[in-house]
């Protein structure tokens, strides 16, 4: 009984942030803002999960990595280029992409084991090359696809492809060697390492697992356009970021919540934060300024909950303090 | 003695032959000399012109290396690309290179307006000529400056504002009057424009503003998708979208948004590039304007240039030409588009149209005329030639 107690408490906690921030919308803008739209939310919510369920292994294991965005990119056009070429139909797009996505993350995961630089550096240099690479392969057209491709970002296929998702991202976080592997190296390299655990593996092994969450990322983008265009000048840099937010938001709550539902729920917060930028009539332009303020503030909070829990008991006892 | 008298005749004969022979042969040679004078009157001197561009791969690059290069073969001018310099440092590099490589003009599209002076002086101190395309000078001191510079020939910039004004008339008169805008974040020179543009348009009561959308600085398709989700849920009464511009996959995914969302019918969408996905949008009822068509812009900066390389400048100062966007509002001409405008086997004009837009050919030609055949380029003067 006091454990369900404890997780019902555990789960009111965790959704209460986007739970108020949807209700303080709504009240805000009633005409606007109904119960019909969160289901918009949540379904809108879903790609940005994706990837996020990607990232949140390497933030965990403290790997920054800025190919992210390049590797969605390249994924997309090799995979569902060749899916193609060779007629495999929208299927062939969801293999191939996802195989292209683990592949390059492989790749870029033993160059960072091999060449010992940091993360950030080893990612910024990958992004280069790929960026020119989606300018080189298929003379540079990047792809067009049939339309038929929109379905698996619709109702209720995107539903099932981000249950598949999540459920892949809970196995290997919570389930699999990997994931216990990676919460010992985000709790102390040295502790890991003197326990035992091959960290060069481990991290090799969070970029293939976040390269393959870009390529399931890249064919839900094209499911959204049936078009995806070779970029380049770095263009593809902020697409990691709504990721890391979600991320970010996810590990504040791993108190709460474990961390790949909290990636979810911070997908969800960030929607409706956009959302409530959108119907406020405030400048769209600074959405991101809104969203990094909101994260600060979020951050910090759960980060000194200590400072709340005193305030909250001496509000409660206000003899307790002077005794 | 019969034999002598014989044989003099003879000699006379020959004499006389080779007399002919001679006359014949100067008359050739006069002939040839004035055929061979002829010849070079009938061609200007061979030239070679760098042209600095984003890229020769995408629908719009592609485009301008077809044209430049058929307007190359018709002006005896032999046009060489650098691509892929996306920042003032790499784009000066390539006209030193350029420079290096024994060019006798630059075409530029330069990305940075802060730039523009460095890569402009590249060509100075090489004294040969520079022309842009596609980008005018924002800076304002900048822009005084070059445009009294002696080798500033000039540029070749559309009218963003006015571009955006009528798409959102367009809009409008297809029935778009409450409308979501989606604009690039601010910066883009070009972008800006055009969102001033359609700005005055609301202001102006051409629509109404239900709400407005601001890309992020490195967008990818899923904010057009996002966007256009949030404005057709939340704002009921939307019946119109706007978009600064389409890239990435953006105005196809807007697309295929309304689509999903049952919005076909109810909500018409108008943008800048041309979305893969046009001609079914177009048949559906959800794209009703395009604004496209302008890779015609460098072929009007190269103009200027031949014309100084040929000696024959159009005009002692700089010239700034104003370029028109050619705007597709249904299937027929989207059709007709296709057809004649972004068909790879057909060209804007004519090789002899290009060579009547040099002094060398036409004797008459101003930046005037220039400034006029620029502000023809419209869907009805396409089909108007096209039909001749």
């Amino acid at each position: 009984m006091k454990s369900l107690i404890l997780l019902g408490k555990k789960v009111l906690l965790a959704v209460a942030i986007p739970a108020l921030l949807f209700i303080a919308v709504r009240l805000l803008f009633p005409s606007r803002i109904n119960l019909s739209l969160l289901l918009v939310l949540l379904m809108q919510a879903i790609p940005p999960a994706i990837l996020a369920w990607g990232v949140c292994f390497e933030i965990k294991v403290s790997l920054w990595d800025f190919s992210v965005g390049a590797i969605t990119l390249v994924s997309g056009i090799v995979g569902a280029g060749v899916a193609e070429m060779l007629h495999l139909g929208i299927w062939g797009i969801v293999a191939l992409c996802t195989l292209s996505g683990l592949l390059i993350g492989l790749s870029t995961g033993v160059i960072f084991s091999l060449l010992k630089i940091p993360s950030i550096i080893v990612s910024i240099g990958i992004m280069l090359i790929l960026e020119s690479v989606s300018g080189l392969i298929f003379k540079g057209q990047g792809v067009i696809v049939s339309s038929d491709i929109f379905k698996l970002a619709s109702f209720p296929l995107n539903l099932v492809i981000g249950f598949v998702a999540f459920a892949l991202a809970y196995y290997i976080y919570n389930y699999r060697r990997l994931g216990f592997h990676v919460r010992a190296v985000g709790n102390g390299i040295t502790v890991a390492r003197l326990n035992g655990i091959n960290v060069d593996n481990v991290r090799i092994l969070c970029f293939t697992v976040t390269g393959m969450f870009a390529g399931v990322f890249s064919f839900m983008q094209l499911a959204g356009s049936a078009v995806m265009k070779a970029q380049n000048n770095m263009t593809t840099m902020g697409v990691v970021v709504d990721a890391i937010i979600c991320a970010c938001i996810a590990l504040s709550l791993e108190g709460v919540a474990n961390l790949i539902v909290g990636v979810f729920i911070g997908s969800v917060t960030i929607q409706i934060l956009k959302i409530g930028i959108l119907v406020s009539g405030f400048p769209s332009m600074y959405q991101q300024v809104v969203v990094a303020i909101f994260l600060l503030i979020f951050m910090g909070l759960s980060s000194r909950s200590d400072l709340i829990h005193s305030a909250w008991a001496r509000l409660r006892s206000p003899t307790a303090g002077r005794a | 003695m019969g034999t002598r008298i014989e044989k003099e005749g003879g000699n006379e004969m020959r004499r006389a032959k080779g007399s002919v022979l001679l006359v014949v042969a100067g008359m050739m040679f006069l002939a040839w000399g004035a055929s061979s004078q002829k010849a070079s009157a009938a061609e200007p001197a061979k030239k070679k012109v760098g042209v600095i561009i984003w890229g020769t791969e995408d629908g719009l690059g592609s485009s301008v290396k077809r044209m430049l290069e058929y307007a190359g073969s018709a002006l005896n001018i032999e046009v060489q690309f650098k691509t892929g310099d996306y920042d003032t440092e790499a784009q000066v590099k390539a006209a030193e290179n350029f420079v290096a490589a024994g060019v006798d003009g630059i075409l530029c599209v330069p990305l940075i307006d802060s730039g523009i002076p460095k890569i402009y002086k590249v060509a100075e101190q090489a004294k040969i000529p520079y022309v842009q395309a596609f980008r005018r000078i924002d800076d304002k001191k900048n822009a005084a400056q070059l445009l009294a510079a002696p080798y500033f020939l000039g540029y070749t910039v559309e009218n963003e504002e006015l571009a955006g004004y009528d798409l959102l008339k367009i809009l409008a008169k297809a029935g778009g009057t409450k409308v979501g805008a989606v604009y690039n974040s601010p910066g883009s020179s070009f972008a800006d424009r055009r969102k001033s543009g359609i700005e005055k348009g609301f202001v102006s009561g051409v629509a109404k503003k239900v709400s407005e959308f601001t890309l992020p600085l490195s967008p990818t398709s899923e904010a057009w998708v996002e966007s256009t989700n949030n404005f057709i849920n939340t704002f009921k009464e939307l019946n119109g979208i706007i978009m600064t511009s389409g890239s990435v996959g953006g105005a196809e995914g807007a697309i295929a948004t309304i689509v999903k969302n049952k919005a076909v019918g109810r909500v018409k969408m108008v943008t800048f590039d041309q979305p893969a996905n046009s001609n079914e949008a177009f048949e559906k009822g959800i794209l009703v304007g395009l604004a496209t068509g302008i890779y015609t812009d460098s072929l009007f900066s190269f103009v200027v240039l031949a014309n100084k390389l040929q000696g024959n400048p159009l005009s002692p100062k700089a010239i700034t030409i104003s370029a028109n966007y050619i705007y597709v509002t249904n299937i027929q001409e989207a059709a007709d588009y296709a057809k004649y405008v972004d068909n790879p086997a057909t060209y804007p004009y004519t090789k002899e149209e290009i060579q009547k837009m040099t002094k060398f050919y036409n004797p008459s030609f101003t930046a005037d005329d220039l400034q006029k055949i620029a502000s023809k380029w419209t869907m009805s003067d396409v089909l108007a030639r096209a039909k001749k």
